[in-house]
């Protein structure tokens, strides 16, 4: 198990695409393990995972997609993987694109970060979004040196290190780690690159930011932007 | 008076939001909500002060023989309690996260226990429920 990389799919009630994911991505990448976190789901979602062979992790409640994510990087760390891949469990992300974050990773970059807008075809977001990511972007460009397209995908890849960093260092966040994660990682001297990835429409349409979430997504995101920013810079452990 | 007590309450109450979020004891919403709240007071001072809200510095006390003056101490005292109770707002919050932060990750602990042991969550719930049902006789 030692030395491997884990995908890592954090799920809320997903029962509905679940199993199409997870069938998937095994035929894509039938040599990497799979771990769900399943954030307290009320439907199948665990039961499918694991009738799919998977490892489940089950959130006696729901927690979140930052506390779920960061579960499945704990498990990593305890289970002695050397990397993690996180997958969304909706089926948005493509996993013909793994493989690319997988060599990444394994050329040393701590954080490998896939991107939709570099490459033709992949899913675009609507004008209002990608405005939301634009400006999301300009922050982040003040404390990170590397030009990244996509700030707030889900789809990326993070080393041993990285995690470990993040597990000692506390205060992540619980709701969304985008933008601000980066900054966090890019100030600690981690080295970040991006990809290109496919990545699809939701096929329900549904997404986390629904109402008014939106809005008070985008004070919150830059706000905890601006709070990385001005956090003590706190340098890697090589 | 009021108009100061507002702007340095308003100013305190932003940076200690930035502060206590940048050292995760206060999450990133709680901190953006804290930190409007502190704007906001902040800039009713400034207008209070600056006289676009009124009579200027409202809360400048009774003064003998000055007619507003008893209002001017009414609005000077309930000045003094608004930004009280934001203060224990503040403290409130910040001790809530604290404690939402310790549940959650007592849970994911528990998850991930519960997960290297091999007990499925609904087990687990069962077993959990078991216990807590009182004995039958």
């Amino acid at each position: 198990m030692a030395d491997q990389t884990l995908i890592v799919i954090p799920a809320f009630q997903e029962a509905e695409r679940l199993g199409d994911v997870l069938a998937q991505i095994r035929r894509t990448v039938p040599d990497l393990p799979l771990l769900v976190i399943d954030d307290g789901s009320r439907d199948a979602t665990a039961h499918i995972a694991r009738a799919a062979g998977v490892a489940v992790v089950s959130h006696p409640f729901n927690l979140g997609y930052g506390a779920a994510i960061q579960t499945g990087y704990r498990y990593a760390l305890r289970g002695g993987y050397r990397a993690v891949i996180q997958m969304d469990a909706d089926g948005q992300h493509d996993p013909e694109s793994l493989a690319r974050i997988r060599a990444r990773l394994a050329e040393g970059y701590d954080l490998v970060l896939g991107s939709r807008f570099l490459e033709a075809g992949s899913y675009r977001p609507p004008l209002a979004r990608r405005l939301g990511m634009a400006l999301f972007r300009s922050c982040a460009a003040v404390f990170v040196a590397v030009p990244i397209s996509d700030v707030t995908t889900g789809y990326q890849g993070l080393s041993r290190r990285l995690m470990a960093s993040y597990d000692r260092e506390g205060a992540f966040p619980h709701d969304y780690p985008d933008a601000n994660m980066l900054v966090r990682a890019a100030r600690a001297g981690f080295r970040l690159t991006e990809v290109a990835v496919r990545m699809r429409s939701n096929p329900t349409g549904g997404s986390l930011h629904v109402g008014l979430k939106p809005l008070l997504y985008v004070f919150k995101m830059l706000f905890a932007i601006a709070v990385e920013g001005a956090r003590p810079r706190r340098r890697r452990e090589p | 008076m009021s108009a100061w007590l507002l702007i340095a309450t308003g100013f305190a109450l932003a940076l200690l939001a930035c502060r206590q979020a940048s050292r995760g004891r206060l999450s990133s919403g709680h901190g953006v909500v804290w930190f409007a709240v502190g704007v906001l007071l902040f800039l009713a001072g400034v207008l209070l002060a600056s006289g676009l809200l009124g009579d200027g510095d409202a809360g400048g006390g009774a003064r003998a023989g000055d007619p507003a003056g008893p209002v001017r101490a009414l609005i000077g005292v309930l000045t003094g309690a608004c930004v009280l109770l934001f203060a224990l707002g503040f403290a409130h919050a910040a001790a809530l996260a604290r404690i939402d932060e310790r549940v959650k990750r007592l849970a994911q602990e528990v998850a991930l226990l519960n997960a290297a042991q091999g007990v499925p969550p609904a087990m687990a719930a069962d077993e959990e429920r078991a216990r807590d049902a009182p004995a039958a006789d």
